[in-house]
């Protein structure tokens, strides 16, 4: 299950098995973990370009939400609560992990997907183009890992995960203006880390 | 191959497909059972709620004890401390500590006189107390 948080009808769907969570039936949780995993590990593995660090993280960020979820007052979306546990732990653990911080990458799932995605030359040879998708894979986290951790939050929750100005406000608690600023800021800094890759020249700084 | 061939957000959106197998995730949900079994607390019967109401109340219970134990010592070895009969030493400390020590005014003794008048004419009558 990996539905679309944003979509129709899922914050009604969430209280429901919030509050079926919340008379006794334990198993809701269960149906939270599965909607939310594989999304939540996304926007932790890209924030800590680690993948052990992520699957950790993601275990804390669940049993924290199951700690708490009886202070959540459905005032927001539950996806927007449990995205802000996860971006505060993730934060506070890269904090914490400054000086220790280490690069493990998960392999891409879909190669064939990946090229076909990127309009990669399909007359090139296979082993060129995994070349390549090695290649862009540790320059895209090299330049993340280069950002600032608020301004990797930003890009991540809005190029990688897709959510609007609005609900990266939301869960970060500051102005849509704000979170504008920060993915200017942050686009720029990708821009000149990845220039080798991009093709127009409006790309270019 | 022709490296300049992509924009941003077409480069980031390779990040989506950085993802762990389907192994991870059944691996992933065991362990995460398991953590979440430890957190949660174990249901609570009515003994074990009455036990802990028990533990709770036993140091009030015990003072209450040692204090009416305290009391009882105190009136054995000073009746007067607690007689009914006697002036009562607590309430004479207080009046000599404040300079009132009650008295009995004319009306009292009056009062205190015809009382003993009507019980010696009871009493010549024949009625025995």
């Amino acid at each position: 299950m990996n539905a679309d948080p944003k979509s129709n009808g899922s914050n009604d769907e969430d209280l429901q098995w919030l509050e079926r969570f919340k008379a006794g039936n334990t198993h809701a949780f269960d149906f939270i973990v599965r909607k939310y995993q594989r999304c939540l590990y996304r926007i932790i593995y890209n924030m800590v370009s680690n993948k052990e660090d992520a699957a950790d993280m993601l275990q804390n960020v669940f049993i924290k939400a199951f700690q708490s979820i009886k202070q959540f007052k459905g005032e927001s979306n539950f996806y927007t609560w449990l995205y802000r546990i996860a971006i505060n732990l993730t934060l506070n653990f890269i904090e914490k992990n400054k000086k220790r911080a280490s690069i493990a990458l998960e392999p891409l799932a879909n190669e064939e997907g990946v090229a076909e995605f990127l309009n990669l030359d399909k007359n090139a040879k296979p082993g060129d183009r995994a070349l390549l998708l090695k290649e862009l894979q540790e320059k895209l986290n090299e330049s993340l890992q280069n950002l600032s951790s608020i301004h990797r939050t930003v890009i991540v929750l809005f190029e990688i995960e897709g959510l609007s100005h609005k609900e990266i406000a939301q869960i970060l608690h500051c102005t849509e203006g704000t979170v504008r600023s920060r993915l200017h800021y942050a686009k720029e800094q990708l821009k000149h880390s990845l220039l080798p890759y991009l093709k127009d020249e409006s790309e270019r700084i | 191959m022709n490296r300049k061939e992509f924009n941003l957000s077409q480069l980031l959106q390779v990040k989506r497909y950085e993802m762990p197998t389907e192994a991870f995730w059944d691996e992933f949900d065991a362990r995460l059972q398991q953590q979440l079994a430890s957190v949660t607390p174990a249901p609570i019967s009515p003994i074990h709620n009455l036990v802990v109401w028990m533990r709770r109340l036993f140091p009030v219970t015990a003072i209450c004890m040692v204090m009416i134990g305290m009391l009882y010592a105190l009136g054995v070895q000073h009746p007067r401390f607690i007689s009914l009969n006697q002036p009562n030493m607590l309430a004479s400390c207080f009046y000599s500590s404040v300079d009132q020590v009650p008295t009995l005014n004319d009306k009292g003794i009056d009062n205190l006189l015809c009382s003993q008048k009507k019980v010696a004419s009871l009493t010549a009558n024949g009625f025995h107390f």
